[in-house]
């Protein structure tokens, strides 16, 4: 499979996803504190303050990209936001961005296990001239870290694992046509969070609060692009 | 908290009295302000001798501009205050009438600098708004000693300039100035006089009139030009336009390719042309080409109506952008850009502001290169490069992060950091060639520690009981000299 990359607007990678219903980009993995950094600095937020960031490190520490290792690499990802507090993300990212629906986030995964793993795929996401120096750090060390990970997926390592699907954090999607309603796919690590969630039973996981969310560490997000004309 | 320059006389301010400006009493656009508070606006400089095309090429891009969202999904411009509104209402007319522009009727006698445009143009290479501010000064005034005076704030301002120059005109209308390194010369001198110091700006020059010197031009530039996919886009229909979309990853290398042409073209076939380059060279600015036609032919003034062909007015605009969010990238080994961020913690103000560290900082990193000011977790500079920052303690704490600076920067900028506070990425740079680059300053009396009994190999504890300009004086000394030594 050869690898269609746009990058956001910080320079963080995302991937083509060819779908019946309108094709789409979506980020490689969950969206990191870096990218929420570039937010919080933007200028445009007055009420995610430090203190605000600081309750959200709280459900989930930060860590380097030069630090990523086998046993805290999910603390590169944002947790332990709202899907309200998203939406403020993404209206800042850009007009084309939105959470995923349960159906495209389903249809990524599929996509991607159908692939086998490949140091390949890492290579050309992180041969991407503009792509943001820590992007690439942490797309590398993420990579490694995983594979060292002990992977109990049936089926052997995808692509879908190197995109952390499976493995990363739960991840925020709609559950309804009218983007009201959250639920959570995804397979966090059992050290970082202990689950039997999985994609591969084909729904999302429901939430007590399916309108609201609620803010949980194991809870983050990844961000799909519309494509122009679709 | 941020400083702003009022666009109608160049004032930095922080506009304590609401819209209206403490200089000129002018009533600033409120969006203006907005805009300004989040990103920096862009301070163009256009400059050319009369009858070399520049208000026709500023009246064409504008007409282009407007028609913006049929190839970028979003976009659009809009006019920021009164008098801006009523010009793109004229040029709208003007060319709806194709009406070719007069400049002499448009500016009175010996008026060299008209009021600014002040535009905002959303969703175009960003999501973001980019807020225009656009000088159009006639380059008769740069040989008037007193003249020029009238026009040192807005030079000072434009981190940009662009040089229109019709090559045509240069070598066959009778002006006293035949070269291009005639031209810049007068330019440069000028803009010393006026105290506003060409060194390090980003100079664009625009060969305009493109249809008069197509036996010059190369073939290639030539081609270029030839097939522009956005020639005369007010007339286009969206629907043709539907698989032209701005693609800006390629419109942006061919922009780059054409302008290689250009230099070459500059350096061989332009008379004095290398004279220019290397004397561009040694004031050390950013230089790009590129070349237009406005018109697409010529038109004299007993014909009044004439079919617009424009073609390749956008590539200015273009370049222009790209110096403003940071995607165009600094000539290595050439580069003084030195970032000074202050902190805005809760400490900072006793320890930074009150001690008036921006200005002695400032001035002591002057001495070394062009100073851009940031505050601490801010995306955008808090005043233009090589404005001294306000000793004021801004109103707001902003986040203790760096990265999204450090990010934008090309190889080379050397940083220093004001902080009383934790840093909370610099780990994130621990491992890179920042060690060498990236200085702290701290006021907790030891060096700042990225992790425990890890500190940073270039951090520097200012004992605030000392006298601050000659303890500043001397850490910068130090610091550079470790950087070269």
């Amino acid at each position: 499979m050869d690898l269609k990359i746009e990058l956001d607007r910080i320079g963080f990678p995302m991937i083509y996803i060819e779908h019946s219903k309108g094709s789409f980009y979506m980020h490689w993995l969950p969206v990191t504190k870096i990218q929420l950094e570039y937010w919080l600095c933007s200028g445009s937020v007055n009420v995610f303050d430090a203190r605000w960031y600081n309750e959200v490190m709280d459900y989930n520490p930060r860590v380097s990209p030069g630090y990523i290792k086998s046993d805290n690499y999910w603390e590169s990802f944002v947790t332990g936001i709202l899907p309200s507090e998203i939406k403020q993300f993404i209206a800042w990212l850009g007009r084309d961005y939105d959470l995923p629906t349960d159906e495209q986030w389903q249809a990524a995964y599929q996509t991607l296990k159908k692939e086998a793993a490949d140091s390949r795929y890492i290579e050309t996401l992180t041969g991407v001239g503009s792509l943001n120096r820590r992007a690439k750090t942490i797309v590398k060390n993420v990579n490694i870290s995983v594979g060292e990970a002990r992977f109990e997926a049936r089926g052997g390592r995808t692509l879908a694992d190197q995109a952390l699907m499976r493995l990363g954090v739960m991840e925020y999607v709609y559950r309804d046509d009218r983007r009201n309603t959250y639920g959570g796919y995804g397979q966090p690590n059992p050290t970082f969070f202990g689950t039997t969630e999985t994609p591969d039973k084909g729904y999302p996981q429901r939430l007590i609060d399916e309108h609201e969310g609620a803010k949980m560490p194991h809870y983050g997000f990844r961000l799909i692009k519309r494509v122009t004309g679709s | 908290m941020s400083r702003i320059a009022c666009p109608y006389c160049c004032t930095i301010q922080t506009f304590p009295d609401g819209q209206v400006c403490k200089n000129c009493n002018e009533t600033v656009p409120e969006n203006y302000l907005t805009a300004a508070r989040v990103n920096s606006p862009f301070y163009m400089a256009v400059v050319g001798m009369s009858s070399h095309g520049k208000t026709t090429l500023i009246h064409s891009l504008i007409n282009t501009i407007d028609h913006l969202g049929k190839i970028s999904r979003g976009a659009f411009l809009t006019a920021l205050d009164d008098h801006t509104a009523t010009e793109l209402k004229l040029i709208r007319q003007r060319i709806s009438k194709r009406e070719a522009n007069n400049a002499t009727t448009l500016r009175p006698k010996g008026v060299y600098l008209q009021t600014p445009m002040v535009l905002s143009l959303k969703s175009f290479m960003t999501d973001n708004r980019h807020t225009l501010v656009i000088y159009d000064i006639a380059g008769e005034a740069f040989s008037d000693r007193a003249e020029i005076q009238q026009y040192a704030e807005p030079l000072k301002l434009a981190h940009t300039i662009w040089f229109i120059v019709s090559q045509h005109d240069l070598t066959h209308a009778n002006s006293e100035y035949s070269t291009l390194a005639d031209l810049f010369n007068i330019y440069v001198t000028g803009m010393e006089r006026a105290g506003a110091n060409p060194r390090g700006r980003n100079l664009h020059l625009v060969y305009t009139k493109a249809d008069k010197i197509t036996n010059q031009l190369p073939n290639e530039v030539l081609e270029y030009i030839r097939n522009d996919p956005y020639s005369n886009l007010a007339g286009q229909s969206p629907r043709d336009l539907k698989d032209k979309q701005f693609n800006e990853t390629s419109y942006v290398a061919e922009l780059n390719t054409n302008s290689e042409h250009l230099l070459e073209y500059t350096r061989y076939d332009v008379d004095s042309g290398i004279a220019f380059i290397n004397m561009a060279e040694d004031y050390e600015m950013a230089l790009s080409f590129s070349v237009n036609t406005a018109l697409g032919g010529d038109h004299t003034p007993n014909r009044s109506q004439i079919e617009y062909e424009s073609l390749r007015v956008l590539d200015p605009l273009i370049w222009a952008l790209q110096d403003n969010v940071g995607l165009r990238p600094g000539r290595n080994g050439q580069t003084s850009e030195i970032v000074l961020i202050l902190d805005t913690g809760y400490n900072s103000k006793r320890k930074i502001y009150e001690q008036k560290l921006p200005s002695h900082f400032f001035t002591a990193l002057s001495q070394h290169g062009d100073v851009k000011t940031y505050y601490i977790g801010t995306m955008a500079p808090m005043i233009q490069s090589g404005i001294e920052p306000s000793n004021a303690a801004p109103d707001n704490e902003t986040q203790p992060y760096i990265g999204m600076i450090l990010d934008q920067l090309r190889e080379g900028t050397q940083v220093v950091v004001l902080t009383c506070q934790r840093i909370g990425d610099l780990l994130d740079f621990h491992t890179s060639e920042w060690h060498q680059r990236l200085s702290i300053i701290t006021f907790d009396q030891r060096p700042y520690e990225v992790q425990r009994n890890d500190p940073w190999p270039r951090s520097v504890d200012f004992d605030v009981s000392k006298t601050p300009a000659s303890q500043v004086e001397k850490i910068i000394k130090r610091l550079f000299e470790k950087t070269h030594g």
